[in-house]
């Protein structure tokens, strides 16, 4: 056999070929019994290596940091392939289709953001930057957080003295959610404090604290949601918040609210 | 389904396939999953150079191939264990089971040129254009590592059970 009619049987074997095509090598092979012989026991052999492989799966469960890297990279791959659809919109806000599109904007162009002012839209510019805080730090392992485990109350003290305000990483243990790192941000709207926390299945919440504003009115507590996120956030009269996570459940807004009403 | 759900069950089914062709490349349960989370830890850090509409499936295999590559170059060691593949315990035919064990030795003779191809194609789900990119090949070298990888396994096999015949005899 050649090595181009090999080929051939080849493709043939793995329905690479076209009708036309695999009619032709048919007919060879009808009259070729000894080719036909060889195409069979290759065929056999495929059969086997793929029943061997599909096996090796089902001999263990998947490791947990498997999949929790897979959720994560569902996630990115997600927010790339979606950044301009229609938003859910949730029934609280108004016009929050626009506002959600404008923030998400903002969020994927968060390394920018020093260079490139945003248009004014109903989300306040430090959701904004908690929104693309969450996106490029919380969801991602690969940059560690500054502060972690029992470095994040002595970092609380320093963003404290950073921003003028008292804060500190609230105790979310009440919900199966444990704080797992912090992180002060640098923006044009002042520092802002990143505490990350995770829940018993690896998802990821951001809480950003922002020193309020004097200019600005305190608001209650308004939640926006996204294809795979949502945000929570209210203004009080020194710290002005924003919870970021995972959206679908209704998580961000009962913790959100819970957290609204405590602090 | 909604477009999250469906890509997160194709991710699924995708890592799956990772899993099984580490497992072939590295021979070693321990370093193909560490090889598996590495490829996913380059995959979130390079998720922007992903094209949505593009192959996520060959995108994830060509960083796992060439993070296996650049691995083993930096280890500068082959790791000669065994081809980690389960004892086809459940074939209850003896026959068939014999021939099994003849097939996955062959596969483990087999220099990796020639045995990727075979294990890309037996995973069922990639066309040869796919499983040459996957490999950085031309589709040509890779039709023709196939053909000579399959060729060799056939005439492996086929001598063994020569052998044995002949034992018999």
């Amino acid at each position: 056999m050649t090595s181009a009619e090999q080929i051939d049987f080849n493709a043939y074997l793995d329905g690479e070929l076209g009708p036309e095509e695999a009619a032709e090598i048919e007919a060879r092979l009808a009259e070729d019994p000894e080719a036909q012989a060889r195409l069979e026991a290759c065929g056999r052999h495929k059969d086997m290596i793929a029943d061997a492989l599909t096996a090796i799966a089902l001999t263990g469960p998947v490791p947990l940091k498997t999949a929790r890297l897979e959720k994560r990279l569902a996630a990115k791959l997600h927010m790339r392939a979606a950044p301009t659809r229609t938003f859910a919109a949730g029934p609280w806000l108004q016009g929050v289709t626009q506002i959600a599109a404008a923030a998400a904007l903002v969020a994927f162009g968060w390394w920018g953001h020093a260079s490139w002012t945003p248009t004014p839209s109903g989300v306040p510019e430090y959701v904004s930057e908690a929104l693309g805080a969450h996106t490029v730090f919380a969801n991602d392992i690969v940059r560690p957080a500054e502060f972690t485990g029992g470095d994040v109350d002595s970092a609380a003290e320093w963003f404290s003295a950073k921003m003028g305000v008292p804060v500190l990483a609230p105790d979310l243990s009440d919900y199966g959610i444990s704080v797992v790192g912090a992180r002060l941000l640098g923006t044009k709207e002042g520092p802002l404090a990143q505490f990350i926390y995770e829940d018993g299945d690896g998802a990821r919440y951001s809480l950003t604290l922002a020193k309020h504003p004097d200019n600005q009115p305190i608001a209650p507590l308004q939640v926006v949601d996204y294809p795979n996120r949502a945000v929570g956030y209210w203004r009080t009269q020194d710290i002005d918040f924003a919870l970021v996570g995972k959206s679908n459940d209704g998580s961000i807004q009962s913790l959100a609210a819970n957290l609204a009403k405590d602090i | 389904m909604d477009a999250r759900a469906e890509l997160e069950q194709r991710l699924t089914d995708y890592v799956t396939s990772l899993r099984r062709y580490a497992l072939v490349l590295t021979r070693n349960r321990d370093q193909a999953e560490d090889l598996v989370q590495d490829t996913l830890v380059k995959a979130i850090a390079a998720s922007d150079s992903w094209q949505p509409g593009s192959d996520l499936r060959v995108w994830l295999f060509r960083i796992l191939h060439n993070t296996h590559i650049s691995e083993r170059r930096r280890a500068k060691v082959r790791n000669d264990a065994r081809l980690m593949l389960p004892e086809p315990l459940e074939e209850t035919d003896p026959t068939k089971r014999i021939e099994l064990q003849q097939v996955l030795d062959a596969l483990e003779e087999l220099p990796e040129a020639q045995r990727l191809p075979i294990v890309l194609v037996a995973l069922k789900e990639m066309s040869y254009a796919e499983a040459a990119r996957t490999l950085d090949l031309p589709l040509g070298t890779f039709y023709s590592r196939l053909g000579r990888g399959r060729e060799a396994l056939r005439q492996i096999v086929g001598k063994v059970k020569a052998t044995k015949l002949k034992l018999v005899v």
